[in-house]
């Protein structure tokens, strides 16, 4: 979790640290990603009085985008959080 | 039944307080008997120092009286007389007695050798002016034929020289020896004789009581003190004992705690420490805070662990969370394994 940051930033850390996990080319013959152990990000940015629950929830859907897209990349939900999550 | 019961118990109770106004309490030990012995010779000094002035004081009068009394009668002062001389001798005992306070409150009581001597000093001080006592007491014989000198000082030295039954007894061997010994050759009347014996003991032996009680009440003090003390110190060490434990719990609690939001694996926090900074920043935050999640996922972890095993997949996942956690500047935020890989 990151706190005061900006949304390009978030993304860059999130390549960064992508590419680090690639770096030592850990072999994994049975991945359907790459041929090394690689990782999938999904990013939600916001603000904390919109409900720390509601960001996650959102952030676990933008995993989800980042599996469903061929996995070993990030992705960065562009939904912002609705009322009913705020408000838990 | 009952009743009767009581009151014997009672009765015993009365008869057993009396008898501890006599005896002393067990269990003091010897280095504290020690101490007992060293404060009470401090305060037999003190003691006898005032008694001595006052006997100074009376025997002075006593030596003027008697000399005023002869220049008046016309006698000649330089002639031999009996109780002047009597009293020039309480007069020196007394000036020795009190150059050997002196000599001693100078010097301290550091020196356990010549606090041995001091004691000897004063015990052969006491039982100097017992026998001065006794030798007045026989030669009033020839004149009031009454015990009273000898009486007096016996009286004195058992409410003012508190010590234990052993050195009482050597205390009064030598002057009662004198005494019952003496009588014979000074009073003449058989009688009287008799009489003495039966009043010297009987005031003998209820000197020795008050002497005795006396000590005792002071062993008892002391005693009580000591136990005081001890009780004192064992709450103290118990107090000190409690506060470190307090300390090493806290400390303990600490670990603890810190144990339970890491996660074993890995080393960064689990879920629940998580949560756990989550509140604390959000508790910091005021207003409207920007924030970011980020999900991350191992590819195909599952694969991993069934084609390379377990082993293996702990070290992928480990050494994942140290890649992610190192690339999260402390200052922007942190990264905690949420569950699964």
């Amino acid at each position: 979790m990151l706190f005061d940051q900006t949304e390009e930033w978030v993304r860059e850390l999130g390549n960064t640290i992508c590419q680090k996990v690639r770096e030592p080319q850990i072999e994994h013959a049975r991945s359907t990603a790459a041929d090394y152990v690689s990782i999938s990000v999904g990013i939600q940015t916001g603000l904390v009085e919109e409900g720390i629950d509601g960001l996650l929830a959102l952030a676990d859907d933008a995993l989800y985008q980042a599996k469903e897209n061929g996995r070993n990349q990030v992705a960065v939900n562009k939904n912002k959080v609705d009322i009913l999550h705020s408000s838990v | 039944m009952n009743i009767i019961g009581n009151r014997k118990k009672e009765r015993y109770k009365e008869k057993r307080m009396h008898m501890t106004l006599l005896r002393l309490p067990a269990g003091l030990p010897a280095e504290e008997k020690k101490k007992l012995e060293h404060k009470l010779f401090k305060e037999n000094m003190q003691r006898t120092k005032l008694f001595a002035k006052l006997v100074l004081f009376f025997e002075m009068l006593l030596i003027v009286f008697n000399l005023s009394t002869a220049v008046s009668e016309g006698r000649d002062i330089l002639s031999f007389d009996f109780y002047l001389t009597m009293y020039f001798v309480l007069t020196g005992l007394s000036i020795a007695h009190l150059t050997m306070v002196r000599f001693f409150e100078k010097g301290g009581s550091a020196d356990s050798i010549h606090t041995r001597w001091y004691r000897k000093g004063l015990l052969a001080v006491v039982v100097l002016f017992l026998t001065w006592g006794g030798v007045v007491t026989l030669e009033d014989q020839r004149h009031y034929g009454h015990v009273m000198a000898f009486a007096v000082n016996v009286m004195c030295v058992s409410i003012l020289f508190h010590a234990t039954n052993r050195t009482m007894l050597w205390i009064y061997s030598l002057p009662v020896l004198v005494v019952y010994g003496g009588l014979p050759f000074f009073q003449s009347s058989a009688d009287v004789i008799a009489g003495h014996y039966i009043n010297l003991t009987v005031f003998l032996f209820f000197c020795w009581l008050t002497s005795r009680m006396l000590y005792a009440h002071y062993y008892k003090d002391f005693y009580q003190n000591w136990l005081l003390h001890n009780a004192n110190k064992d709450l103290e060490e118990q107090i000190q004992k409690n506060i470190e434990m307090n300390v090493q719990l806290e400390k303990a609690n600490k670990q603890l705690q810190a144990l339970m939001l890491t996660d074993e694996l890995t080393g960064i926090p689990n879920r629940r420490g998580f949560r756990d900074r989550l509140t604390e920043e959000i508790k910091r935050s005021a207003g409207t805070r920007p924030v970011a999640f980020m999900m991350i996922d191992i590819d195909c972890f599952k694969q991993y662990n069934d084609f390379y095993g377990h082993m293996r997949g702990d070290v992928v996942i480990r050494s994942t969370a140290q890649t992610i956690h190192q690339h999260i500047p402390s200052h922007a935020g942190f990264a905690a394994r949420y569950g699964g890989e």
